[in-house]
C-alpha cells in the first residue's frame, strides 16, 4: 500500500530531517510511527502524502511513484495533519461538500458517510455551523470525517488522537480498524504510546531523522511495554 | 465541476465571509455588518467621485493642449501602479507558505489548479482597484469625446485584464524578495525593508501629483507620453479605446498569454517554492546564559516591538492619498505572520 525506498530529507540549512529511512505498509496494516519531538515523524509523512519535496529516496503508494504519479496517488488516500487549517469562514457541512466535490464523491455516498461518521463523532447538529465557531476537538473529528468521506485506502494521520474526548478516541479506533478490515491501511504517528501498542500490528521508532527499530508490534517491545522499549532505544541509540 | 472552479468558490465562501454575515445569530451584529458594509460602499464612491473630479480638472487642461489621449494612459498606468504594489503585498500570503498549504496538497489536485485559485483571489480584488482608479480617467475620457454606451464597456475590459501583468510582476518580485529574505535568520526584516522601500518609492511618487500646477501637469505630460513609448501596452490600450478591434484583441491576447505563460512556468516548482519559504531559519545551537529580568511594562513592550518586526503589515482595503487633501482612507489589519494569511 505504501512503500518507502530510503528516504532521505534535507533541509536548506543542510539539517538531514530523514535520513535513509525504509519502511512499508502493508493492506490490513494499522502502522504506528512513533520519535520524539522533533524526530522526523511529520516531515516523513508529508513526503509519504506529496506535500515536501525529498532529496533521496522514493515513495510508492499501490505501486505509483509520488514524485510522478502524485494525484493518481492522492485519490487513493487521505491525509490529516498535526493542527488542520479548514477554512473557518465555512460551515462544516460546506467543508465536508468541498472535500466530497474534490474526490468526486456521488451525492447518494457523501450523504451515506456524512451521516454515518457525523453520528458516530456526534457532530451532526454542528454541521451548520461556522467552523471558527468549533472547539479544537470538533475541528478535528470534522478533519477526520473528511478523510473518511471519500473511502480511502490508506489514510496517513499526524497525531490524530490530540484533542480527540475518549468517546471520539474509541470511536476513531473502531473505524481505523474498519478501514483495515475493508483492505485499507493506517499510517499514523503518535505520542501516546499505549495507543500505539494496543491499535497497532506494525511499529516503527524514529530517532534524529533515523529508524531505530521496526516490525510487528509484538517483536519490537518483546515482554517489555512499548513505553520502556521506546526510553531504551532513545536513551541508547 | 472543474476542480479550479471548486478551489476557488472554496476561497470566495472563505474569504467574504458571508456565513458570519447569514449565521450571525443577533440583529445587533447583522446591523453592525449592514453599516459596514454601507460605509465600505460609501467610501468606495467617495473615491470614485475624487478620482473623477481630479481627472476632469486634468482634462481640461489636456484638451487645450490637444493631448487628451494622455487621460487614457494615465488612468491605466495609475491602476497598473496600484495593482503592482499590491500584488508584491499581497502574493507572499497568497501565494507564498499560505494557511492551508498542507490541506490542499494533500488532495488530488494539480499544483496548476491550486496556483490559479490562489491567483484568481488576488487578480479579483486588483480587478476591482484597477477599476476604482482607472475607470474615471477613461470615464471623463468618454464623456469629453462623447463616444458610445460600447466604450466604456471595452474601458472596464481592458482596466481588468491590465491588471493581470502586474500581478504577476508583483508575485516574481515578491517571490525575489522572499528567495533572498529566506536565506537569513532575519526573514522578516528584510521583507519589510524590502516592501517600505518600494511602498516610499510609490508614495514618493503620488507625492510628486499632490500639486496640480500648470508645471507640475506639463511634466506630467510629457512623462506619461513616454511611457507609450517604454511600454508597448499603454499604445495599445489607446488604441483599443478609440474602438480598434484588432488593438483590443491583440490586447487581450497578450495579457492572458502571458498569465497562462507565467502559471505553466510557475505550477512546476509551486509545491517546492512554498516549501522552501515556509522553511524557518533554525541555528539550534542555543546554549543557557543569564537572563534578563525586566519589568511586567518593559516586558510587554519589549514583546510588541519584537512583534512589530516579526510581522509584515497588509492593507487589505485599499490605501491611497486624495490629491486636494492628502486624507488617508483605508483599512488596515494586522498580521501575526504571513502564513496567517487567508
Amino acid at each position: 500500500m505504501l512503500r518507502i525506498e530510503k528516504l532521505s530529507k534535507i533541509y536548506k540549512n543542510g539539517k538531514k530531517a530523514v535520513d535513509n529511512l525504509s519502511l512499508e505498509v502493508k493492506p490490513g496494516d494499522i502502522f504506528g510511527f512513533i520519535g520524539h519531538n522533533g524526530a522526523g515523524k511529520t516531515t516523513t509523512l508529508k513526503c509519504a502524502t506529496g506535500l515536501l519535496d525529498f532529496s533521496e529516496g522514493e515513495i510508492f503508494i499501490n505501486g505509483k511513484s509520488i514524485k510522478t504519479e502524485d494525484l493518481e496517488c492522492k485519490k487513493t488516500m487521505a491525509f490529516i495533519p498535526d493542527n488542520p487549517d479548514l477554512y473557518e469562514n465555512m460551515t462544516g457541512i460546506q467543508y465536508l461538500n468541498f472535500i466530497a466535490d474534490i474526490f468526486t464523491v456521488s451525492k447518494t455516498e457523501r450523504e451515506k458517510a456524512i451521516k454515518e461518521y457525523a453520528d458516530a463523532f456526534e457532530i451532526t447538529s454542528s454541521l451548520g455551523d461556522i467552523i471558527s465557531a468549533y472547539s479544537h476537538g470538533m475541528k478535528q473529528k470534522l478533519a477526520l470525517i473528511s478523510a473518511f468521506i471519500h473511502r480511502p485506502g490508506l489514510l496517513v494521520l499526524d497525531e490524530p488522537f490530540v484533542g480527540l474526548d475518549p468517546k471520539a478516541s474509541h470511536t476513531l479506533k473502531g473505524f481505523l480498524k474498519e478501514l483495515c478490515d475493508n483492505g485499507g491501511a493506517v499510517f499514523f504517528s503518535t505520542h501516546v504510546l499505549e495507543v500505539a501498542e494496543k491499535l497497532c500490528n506494525k511499529i516503527a521508532i524514529i530517532k534524529a531523522g533515523r529508524l531505530i527499530a521496526c516490525g510487528d508490534t509484538a517483536e519490537v517491545k518483546g515482554d517489555s511495554t512499548l513505553e520502556e522499549i521506546f526510553m531504551e532505544l532513545i536513551d541508547n541509540e | 465541476m472543474n476542480k479550479t472552479i471548486l478551489l476557488i468558490k472554496a476561497q470566495l465562501i472563505n474569504s467574504s465571509g458571508i456565513n458570519k454575515l447569514l449565521k450571525s445569530s443577533t440583529k445587533g451584529e447583522k446591523l453592525k455588518a449592514g453599516l459596514l458594509s454601507g460605509l465600505i460602499i460609501f467610501v468606495i464612491l467617495m473615491i470614485f467621485v475624487q478620482m473623477s473630479m481630479y481627472a476632469w480638472v486634468m482634462s481640461d487642461f489636456l484638451a487645450g493642449k490637444g493631448a487628451l489621449d494622455i487621460l487614457i494612459i494615465a488612468g491605466t498606468a495609475l491602476s497598473m501602479l496600484v495593482c503592482l504594489f499590491m500584488s508584491i503585498y499581497k502574493a507572499p500570503g497568497y501565494l507564498f507558505a499560505f494557511r492551508d498549504f498542507d490541506m490542499l496538497m494533500s488532495l488530488p489536485v494539480s499544483q496548476g489548479a491550486v496556483l490559479v485559485s490562489k491567483l484568481f483571489m488576488i487578480v479579483s480584488r486588483n480587478a476591482g482597484l484597477a477599476v476604482l482608479l482607472g475607470f474615471p480617467y477613461l470615464m471623463v475620457y468618454g464623456i469629453k469625446t462623447s463616444v458610445g454606451v460600447a466604450y466604456y464597456f471595452a474601458a472596464l475590459l481592458l482596466l481588468i485584464l491590465a491588471s493581470l501583468i502586474p500581478v504577476i510582476a508583483g508575485a516574481v518580485l515578491s517571490l525575489f524578495i522572499g528567495r533572498v529574505s529566506s536565506r537569513s535568520r532575519h526573514t522578516n526584516l528584510f521583507l519589510i525593508v524590502g516592501t517600505f522601500v518600494l511602498l516610499i518609492s510609490f508614495m514618493g511618487g503620488m507625492f510628486s501629483l499632490n500639486s496640480l500646477t500648470t508645471a507640475n501637469i506639463e511634466n506630467m505630460v510629457s512623462i506619461i507620453s513616454s511611457l507609450k513609448a517604454i511600454y508597448y501596452p499603454f499604445g495599445l490600450i489607446t488604441a483599443a479605446l478609440h474602438m480598434d478591434i484588432i488593438s483590443i484583441l491583440v490586447f487581450a491576447v497578450i495579457s492572458i498569454i502571458v498569465f497562462i505563460i507565467f502559471v505553466w512556468l510557475f505550477a512546476r516548482s509551486f509545491k517546492a517554492v512554498n516549501s522552501q519559504m515556509q522553511e524557518k531559519y533554525k541555528a539550534s545551537d542555543y546554549k543557557m546564559t543569564d537572563l534578563q529580568v525586566r519589568t511586567t511594562a518593559m516586558a510587554l513592550f519589549k514583546k510588541e516591538v519584537s512583534l512589530y518586526f516579526s510581522i509584515l503589515y497588509i492593507c487589505d482595503k485599499y490605501r491611497f492619498w486624495s490629491c486636494n487633501d492628502g486624507a488617508y482612507t483605508g483599512n488596515v489589519y494586522f498580521l501575526a505572520d504571513q502564513s496567517s494569511m487567508n
